[in-house]
């Protein structure tokens, strides 16, 4: 990275995460203003009005911009979506801002005053408020006791959507508009809906209109820092940006320059139309590498400067934020944003796809080691070595599990299954964390509650009750305690986990309902085909595909919890099935048994049988249970834009839980994998921690036995590496022929945390947080907490070894 | 009778011990008893009960619970098995909840084992890599790594063996022949002290590597375990080199230098500890032995 790439990253750490009141304030007005104006009119005059009053900002050296709020790295507010947070934390319930856990922004006085004034408007106005109203009491409940969760979703704006940047940069927005005014004079008001249509298209055309002039104000600020600035060069480079922004987005983009501020235009202005996260870049490389391979050979272009621009925009990306209630913080730790960019994967007519761009950005992710955009690299049979030693390479310096790989065949199953056309398979994109979307062509990638898998077997386990709070859910049809196998357990489970999934759908048909009514983003709509033809918003049926669903957490937790019943009680007759739950509710401390609590749990954790060991005694139940969920999501529900436009509207199954393992943890009792009441369920598709004994390749055919082929919206499968296993490029070759194997089991994805030694010195404070982690030296390995402490320390001045 | 080898440890995704991916196969009972061996478990070629004094918490169940009252604390060794009693029935370890017992040694058929190595495959095929059999002393087992050799080969994966050499030619000459590579044991050039050291002359190891070095076409690799105050004299360095310079087939030289890993393994099976305080050595304190190089064609790897 260069001096001014440094500078702008160095300015990134420098600056502290605020609390921006401008939209806040800006959009209450004008919805004040307009209150009873038609929904889609209405927000988008409210966009306008922010886009056009909202402060501007250049910084030196940018050769990127565009601002989201007053500072970078300071979040907006969204009052319309929930409010009753915003007041609780500012006085300190549980936290104010500036003193949680984690997460922190700080807020100005002034700003505090405005956001407290601007939320009185919304508080009998918020989306959910109006969700709340609108679910049956059964879903209330199942929602504040942690079994299912619609928070993320409607408490804080509809996200995950992909723009579709490749159209924007081939035809600019100018053509949009030009559409939008087509269409409207195609309808016919006095049809049905006609009048609604043109609302919406009138929204279209506002939209569009505010972010060509918020880009036309972007270019005024930087003529303005022009005419500021002594240096001549520095005067020059903001010159040539004002003419960039008043190019695009509006015009199609004539440079590679152009084309990757435009991209950043637009995702710039779809984060400031609503509050979801997750709005993800698609396959940058293939949209800009024709404006890239132009310039150079015009000679217009150098490789370094492609960089320095590609660079700029990465620290760009993470001037983006947002700022969320603390529980919904929780599940998603970390400032993240979720802006995931796809690298690599393959052309059309199924040739290698990887180019120039593909390479830059896997190194400006290894110079830069910022947390977004999540670059993730997609393999397929062409992919070079080459390019995956590069990724694997960049991932080992970044140390953050980026790029994350993934595989085309396992996706691109998965999509065609759902029906998604041939032509459009190779475009898959991660979108967030992993959910696959098509873009431009898909509404929301994930959408939808989150569903505590292993929670649902607690109340299973208990007949049907949350032992938390007492609530009778669905009775059980037969008394657990009398089960017979472990199989009669699994089939109470099954139909606990259909109760609770119809749940899921109901909540979000009413979601839906209520964001048809209150949440209309018309201009993001319109980069999504075929909004515009059906004058429809995302979440009234305007895409080409939609499939709803939300993350899930502990699957592996609760397949590794049947295990358990069957080994200790079935297998080993330890103890009888009523000891069992006795111990659970005990959370494994009552001593007076045989065995006691605190033994049944060694056993439990050290001598059960766990998925990641590529032993069919666990897997064989995880594979069960993803089955069940996978293809009852899949088969069984449709979403509320079913039979209007979109394909398939069904449901999909996620397996990215963020954090939200930790945090679902937390309403869990003891289980009968060895947890205990409130500690983590397992990470995705990822063995629960400490129970991965076997080795890498006995971990990556457990999770190539899981039916994938369900998974649409992604199971993240995180893997530890010592960082001397990939010390050398022969070792880092075996990784990445690893990788290549388990993918042709049809496994989605994998990241890797590479360990240095910070780990093997926690490993020697909290041997039980470990179990699992393996040392290597030279030709010898052995589980580090079974050393004694001096192996332990010797192992530890030996392991770190630097690339 | 179906032919069995005594298999204590099958070692998953290992990157050390040949090319590619590999699966390494620890095979029971060794002829020498190298006073640094890290693996004191593979000695005896009888199953035996190994303690993890450093998993265990000290609840004395096992001991409890053994019906032959074979089992004993000791001092800084935790609960050891009397192995003169044990009879492996295997009470111990399924009653010690913490999982700090195990029984080392299985026997297990070629088809057996095959089920286990084949997991692998696909991670072979990408990689070049295949089974190692590793030990003891595999080729005590030579038999049944000819048998094995089959399912290599309908897999379309490799095998190598690695042997300290103290084995009668025959089974070099029959393990050889159906290995695609042998990773050869040198401990020390000087035949009384190799006694010392290991229990036994290197005459045979000698003659066992000269008759390789002349007869067998796969991927021979000589390595030198180099432990502080054992082996690790210019005299004993140079008359290796000078050995293996003399040689024509080997391709290359393979240092590994000393690690105390086997320490908690000696305490689990009621073992002192034969090294002492000896300091375990990092790569880097070994990195000048490259300077050998002049006198070899062949490369040395550390």
């Amino acid at each position: 990275m260069n001096e001014r790439v440094e500078n702008l990253r160095w300015q990134l750490f420098e600056q502290d995460p605020m609390i921006c009141s401008e939209r806040c304030k800006i959009f209450t007005e004008s919805i004040k203003r307009n209150a009873q104006k038609p929904i889609a009119i209405r927000r988008a005059i409210g966009y306008y009005d922010v886009l056009d009053q909202m402060t501007v900002w250049v910084k030196e050296g940018e050769l990127i911009v565009g601002n989201q709020a007053r500072w970078p790295k300071a979040a907006p507010i969204y009052p319309e979506y929930s409010t009753k947070w915003i007041i609780e934390e500012l006085d300190g319930r549980p936290f104010r801002w500036e003193d949680r856990p984690g997460d922190k922004f700080f807020i100005d006085p002034d700003v505090e005053r405005d956001i407290r004034e601007c939320v009185k408007y919304w508080e009998d106005k918020t989306l959910v408020g109006y969700l709340r109203e609108s679910l049956p009491g059964e879903i209330i409940n199942a929602w504040d006791s942690g079994i299912i969760d619609e928070t993320w979703v409607v408490g804080a704006g509809l996200g995950n959507e992909i723009p579709d940047y490749r159209l924007v940069l081939k035809t600019g927005l100018q053509d949009i508009i030009e559409r939008a005014k087509r269409r409207r004079a195609e309808i016919d008001p006095k049809e049905p809906d006609g009048m609604k249509k043109i609302y919406f298209l009138d929204g279209v055309i506002k939209g569009n209109e505010a972010v060509v002039n918020f880009s036309n104000r972007i270019a005024a600020e930087c003529g303005k820092a022009a005419a500021r600035a002594g240096n001549p060069k520095i005067r020059a480079e903001l010159s040539e940006m004002a003419d960039i922004c008043r190019q695009v987005p509006l015009n199609p983009a004539r440079t590679f320059h152009e084309a990757v501020q435009s991209i950043y235009m637009i995702l710039l202005a779809v984060h400031l139309e609503a509050n979801g996260h997750a709005i993800s870049l698609g396959r940058f490389d293939q949209y800009v590498y024709p404006y890239y391979k132009r310039d150079i050979e015009n000679g217009i272009l150098t490789e370094e400067k492609a960089l320095e621009i590609i660079e700029c925009f990465f620290i760009k990306c993470n001037e983006l934020n947002k700022l969320r209630s603390w529980p919904d913080s929780e599940f998603f730790l970390g400032y993240q944003m979720f802006i995931n960019l796809a690298v690599g994967g393959q052309t059309v007519d199924g040739k290698d796809a990887t180019n120039d761009i593909s390479w830059m950005c896997v190194k400006a992710c290894s110079e830069l080691k910022l947390v977004t955009p999540s670059v993730s690299v997609k393999w397929f049979e062409g992919t070079p070595d080459g390019f995956m030693m590069a990724a694997l390479e960049a991932c080992i310096v970044h140390q953050g599990g980026m790029p994350a790989f993934y595989n085309d065949l396992a996706f691109m199953r998965t999509l065609k299954d759902m029906g998604i056309a041939d032509e459009d398979l190779v475009d898959w994109s991660p979108d967030g964390c992993i959910e696959a979307s098509i873009p431009g062509k898909w509404d929301f990638a994930a959408k939808g509650p989150w569903l505590n898998v292993e929670k649902v077997l607690e109340i299973t386990l208990n007949n049907g009750v949350d032992p938390r709070t007492g609530i009778v859910y669905k009775k059980t049809s037969k008394d657990i305690a009398a089960c017979a196998s472990t199989g009669e357990i699994f089939e109470e489970y099954k139909r606990m986990l259909a109760y609770f999934m119809d749940l899921q759908v109901v909540t979000e048909h009413a979601n839906d309902y209520v964001h048809c009514l209150y949440d209309v983003n018309p201009f993001r709509a319109s980069l999504v085909e075929d909004c515009i033809g059906r004058c429809l918003d995302l979440v009234e049926g305007g895409a080409l595909y939609s499939a709803d669903g939300g993350p899930t957490a502990g699957t592996i937790s609760a397949g590794d919890a049947l295990a358990g019943i069957e080994y200790a009680v079935f297998d080993k007759r330890m103890l009888a099935l009523p000891a069992l739950l006795h111990a659970l509710k005990t959370n494994y401390e009552d001593e007076t048994t045989s065995p006691t609590g605190p033994e049944l749990r060694a056993a439990l954790l050290n001598k059960a049988p766990k998925f990641g060991n590529d032993d069919e005694a666990a897997d064989k139940w995880i594979v069960a249970l993803e089955d069940y969920i996978g293809s009852r999501y899949r088969n069984q529900y449709h979403s509320s834009k079913y039979g209007k436009g979109p394909i398939p509207c069904c449901f999909s199954y996620s397996q990215s839980p963020v954090s939200g393992n930790i945090a679902f943890g937390r309403c869990v009792g003891a289980t009968p994998d060895g947890r205990k009441n409130a500690d983590p369920v397992n990470n995705g598709i990822s063995p629960a921690n400490g129970s991965e004994r076997s080795g890498a390749t006995a971990a990556c055919n457990s999770v190539g036995k899981l039916p994938s082929l369900w998974f649409q919206k992604g199971a993240i499968f995180n893997m530890r590496l010592a960082k001397n296993t990939v010390s050398t490029k022969e070792h880092r070759q075996r990784v990445i022929d690893m990788i290549k194997a388990l993918f042709g089991k049809y496994a989605q994805q994998i990241q890797f945390n590479v360990v240095d030694n910070a780990i093997y010195r926690d490993a020697m404070q909290h041997p039980e947080k470990y179990k699992d982690l393996m040392v290597r030296v030279s030709g010898y390995s052995a589980l580090f907490t079974s050393l004694a402490p001096d192996c332990q320390i010797d192992v530890l001045n030996r392991v770190e070894i630097d690339l | 009778m179906t032919r069995t080898a005594t298999v204590f440890n099958i070692e998953r995704f290992s990157s050390e011990d040949g090319p590619g991916i590999r699966t390494v196969v620890f095979l029971k009972g060794c002829p020498l008893r190298c006073k640094w061996c890290a693996n004191p478990e593979s000695q005896s070629r009888k199953p035996q009960i190994l303690g993890k004094p450093f998993v265990c918490v000290g609840c004395a169940r096992c001991a409890n619970i053994c019906p032959q009252k074979g089992i004993t604390r000791r001092e800084g060794m935790g609960f050891v098995t009397d192995a003169k009693v044990c009879t492996l029935c295997g009470t111990c370890v399924d009653g010690c909840y913490i999982g700090a017992r195990l029984v080392m040694g299985e026997e297990y058929t070629a088809a057996a084992l095959h089920r286990e190595i084949v997991k692998d495959a696909a991670y072979y095929l990408h990689s070049g890599g295949g089974v190692t059999f590793s030990g003891g002393e595999p080729l005590l087992h030579d038999d049944f790594i000819v048998e094995y050799s089959d399912y290599a080969r309908e897999g379309n994966f490799g095998m190598l063996v690695e042997t300290c050499g103290q084995v009668p030619l025959a089974s070099v000459r029959k393990a050889s022949a159906v290995a695609d590579g042998v990773f050869f044991d040198f401990k020390h050039i000087d035949p009384g002290r190799h006694r010392e050291l290991t229990g036994a002359d290197n005459r045979q190891i000698l003659e066992n590597l000269e008759w390789l070095d002349g007869n067998y076409s796969g991927f021979l690799s000589v390595r030198y375990p180099y432990i502080p105050g054992m082996n690790d004299d210019p005299e004993a360095i140079g008359g290796f080199i000078d050995f293996v310079a003399k040689l024509g087939n080997v391709r290359e030289v393979w240092f590994l230098p000393y690690h105390r890993l086997g320490l908690s393994k000696y305490r689990g099976l009621g073992r002192e500890y034969e090294m002492g305080d000896a300091k375990p050595l990092k790569m880097s304190d070994i990195e000048f032995l490259k300077d050998y190089q002049d006198r070899l064609s062949i490369p040395i790897r550390i």
